[in-house]
This record gives structure tokens, sequence and C-alpha cells, in this order.
């Protein structure tokens, strides 16, 4: 790692396979989604390891760092955790060694046997009874895990009425009470204010930046209307503006994460990809470093 | 935590616009079955009316087609004009999982029925389907499927 603690990271996807060493030289951490290291198999009731994918974490592991970055734990559903999957995560994490673990604070399962699953993630509500559940939950979780587990912070599309906190507010609370702590993903805020007319400045003034260990930073595209968090292309400049604020604010910060879909490879170059590592890596020195502002 | 009645009530908004449409107009007949409370009814009906119901129906569609074109892409495309109402049937009897991981599966086994009982008669899309059908099997390691040839399609459609 550089002169700062803060690293940078992208995280893996089956399109760096080819240029997997040289895309490891340039970064601290190589965050991997551990849902497609293994695919489900028997009616969820064991995993299969996904060869390629898994080879390709390994590979990075011996070399780098790699938290894993899991989007199947649905800590919102009404129907409880997947026992199950949340054995096979942590389970993986440990095999991996990886320093810390994240999802999403969201719902993509719904009924018994998902029969009645979306199809897409849906933010929780932020309410007293939510923040209640939650917070047993998820401390149940953090209990688990010899590693940190983070939340991410969702792009939302609709508003919730009659809430009794706002997001900043119910993360303060869940990562206080829980022990958990936060992925502070920067296009999600960028998403919200596009589509909700969040203020991301505001978001940032009432979060408590001690709790925010890996920050993401990504590209949307325009679908139906709305700014979606699509992870195409390069970092959205908007998102890329937010992160001095929470590189200077966020003490306990150990990793800047670039995620892209793997469909915009083509498009930005193995050699592009690497190069907005560096750019993450100069932003942060920068950063944290008052003489380089001058 | 919501209620299960409450996410079982957004999810189904989401998967079927008509319900959304209609609980927009303040009609909440649709959410009868779903054991709300007061607070969770004003919530669907006010996200209901937000644009951004639309925008999820509109993506849990996309990524349904995704996960099927990546198996089927050239079934797909052989459907044309039938692809829409072929897809709407599908989808109003079966929700996904949370990894859309079997909807190709779904796709494959309404297609093949379709096809058996005479509802779908294009030669392009059958012999196409039934090459993708194959490869597809043959990739999840089911030898038995690896070759595609004719006799295959027999074996699809029993």
């Amino acid at each position: 790692m550089a002169e700062s603690e803060i690293g940078v990271g992208v995280l893996l996807n089956p399109g760096l396979h080819s240029g997997l060493d040289a895309l490891l030289e340039a970064v601290d951490f190589a965050p991997a989604i551990p849902d497609r290291l293994w695919r489900a198999i028997d009616g969820d009731n064991a995993y299969q390891r996904v060869k390629g994918a898994w080879d390709m974490a390994s590979r990075a592991g011996a070399r780098v760092p790699v938290p894993l970055h899991a989007i199947g734990l649905s800590v919102g559903s009404a129907h409880g955790l997947d026992e199950r999957y949340l054995c096979e995560l942590l389970g993986l994490a440990a095999e991996l060694d990886s320093p810390w673990w994240s999802d999403h604070l969201s719902t993509v399962r719904v009924g018994v046997h998902e029969a009645e699953s979306p199809g897409v993630v849906l933010p929780v509500v932020y309410d007293e009874p939510t923040l209640d559940a939650l917070t047993e939950r998820v401390a149940g979780v953090v209990r688990r895990s010899p590693k940190p587990f983070l939340l991410e912070n969702p792009a939302s599309f609709i508003e919730y009425p009659e809430q009794d906190f706002d997001e900043p507010e119910f993360f303060n609370r869940l990562c206080d009470a829980a022990g958990c702590r936060m992925l502070l993903d920067l296009h999600n805020l960028v998403c919200n204010a596009r589509n909700l007319g969040a203020d991301p400045g505001e978001y940032l003034s009432r979060l408590d930046l001690d709790n925010v260990l890996e920050v993401h930073v990504a590209g949307g595209a325009e679908m139906y209307g709305f700014w979606s968090d699509a992870h195409f292309g390069f970092a959205d400049a908007a998102a890329l503006g937010l992160l001095p604020r929470v590189v200077r604010g966020a003490r306990h910060l150990r990793c800047v994460t670039f995620e892209f879909h793997e469909a915009s490879l083509e498009a930005m170059s193995l050699q592009g990809v690497i190069a907005q590592a560096e750019g993450l890596r100069r932003i942060v020195e920068d950063s944290v470093n008052p003489k380089a502002w001058a | 935590m919501s209620h299960l009645g409450f996410q079982a009530a957004l999810s189904a908004m989401i998967r079927r616009p008509d319900l959304a449409r209609q609980v927009r107009t303040g009609d909440t007949g649709p959410f009868m079955r779903f054991d709300l409370n007061e607070v969770e009814t004003r919530r669907l009906v006010g996200v209901a009316r937000q644009p951004g119901i639309a925008f999820y129906a509109s993506l849990s569609r996309a990524n349904r087609v995704e996960a099927i074109a990546e198996v089927f892409p050239q079934t797909l495309a052989a459907m044309q004009a039938g692809r829409r109402r072929f897809l709407d049937n599908l989808w109003s009897s079966r929700a996904p999982n949370h990894r859309l991981d079997r909807e190709a599966e779904f796709f494959a086994d309404s297609l093949a029925a379709a096809i058996r009982n005479l509802e779908v008669t294009n030669e392009k899309v059958i012999r196409v389907f039934v090459r993708e059908h194959a490869a597809w099997r043959a990739a999840l390691g089911d030898q038995a499927a690896a070759p595609p040839s004719g006799p295959l399609l027999g074996t699809l459609l029993r």
C-alpha cells in the first residue's frame, strides 16, 4: 500500500481474467462477488464452485486481500436470513482470509421459497420496527463473523411514505446498535440525487463517517428515464467529486473500490481500468495530504 | 421489519404493472389478500403513484430477459412478434428467485410445452431452440443432450 493507509481496489469480474496479473500490480485489494464464485444446486441446499471464477479469486487472494461483496444475503427479507447461504458466505470468507465482507441494506428475497421475489433490489423501510428487527438480525451476523461485516447503501427508485428516519440516520443507528460497518457507495448517492432529488452533501454531513470501511465508485446509465446503477463504464464524475470529502472524514476507511460490469470492459480496455485505479489512488493521496492541494 | 405481506404486495406490484395501475387510482382491493396494516397500505399506495414503481417493473423484466438471453439468445430473437405475449404468459405464473438462475429453465419448460401443444409451430423457433437447449444441457453436464441433432427434438418434447 502507498503512503496512505487507504488502498484502492477493482471489483473482480469474468472480463478481467486474462488481465488479472496486470491489474493486481495496480491495486491493493481485489474484492470479489461470492455469488459469482458458486452456483446453487439441489434447490439451494448446496453450492458448487464455478471453477474459472474461483481460480481467479484464489489467484488474486495469493497476491492481495480479497474482501467479499455479496448480493444475496437479503438482510431485509421479512422471512429471515437464508442460513445455508450465510454459512457458505462465512466459510468462503474464511477460506479466502477476507479482511471484511459486505452485502446490501436491501431485500431481494420475498416469500416462502422465494415464490414472490420481485426480480429487483428493494430498499428497506426506514422505520422503528425495521430498525429493531434488523438490529437483532445484523448483530447476530456480526457475532458469527470474525471479520467486519459491512452493509451498503442502496440505489433506490422509490421513497416509502411515513418513514421514521432518513437513510443516514438509519445507518448510523444500525451500525451503532448492531456493530456492523458501512460500505458507502458514492454512485448510489448520485443515483438517488438524480432520481429522487436527494442531496449527497447533506447525506454525508448527516452520516457518521467513522462507520465507513470501504467506498464504491462506479458509472451508471440512463434507463427508462432514470439514472440506473448499471456499473457501466468509468466512475461517474459526480461520485468522484464526493470522494475527497469522504476520504478526509472517514477515519477507518480502508479501500476505495471501482466496480464495473464486464460488458463495458471492451469500451474501457484493461489499461483504462488500471488508469481508473491509479486515478483513485491520486484522489486519495491528494485528499489525505494537504500539501498536494497547494 | 417490514411485514411479510407488505413485501409480497410490493413485489406483486412490480411483477404485475396492472396491479400497480389499479392501486394508483386508490383502489386497494388487490391488497386484500396480503394482510396489511393501515400504514403499510398507505405506503404501498404512495409508492404505486411514484414513477419509480414502473421503473422497477421494467428493470425486473429486463433482468429476467437477460437471464434467458444468456442461454437462449437466438431462440428469443427468432420468436419475434410472439415473444412478448409468450413471456407475459410465462411470467404471470412464475415469480423469479433472487438469483434469476431458474429463468432459463422456466423458459425452456414453457416453450417445450408450447411446442408439444402446437401453440408454437414456427420451424425456425423450434430448430434454434432445440440447438440452444442441447448446448445448454451439455454445458450443465448433461452428456445425453450433447449432440444437437434431430432425435433430440423428440427427447425434448416428450
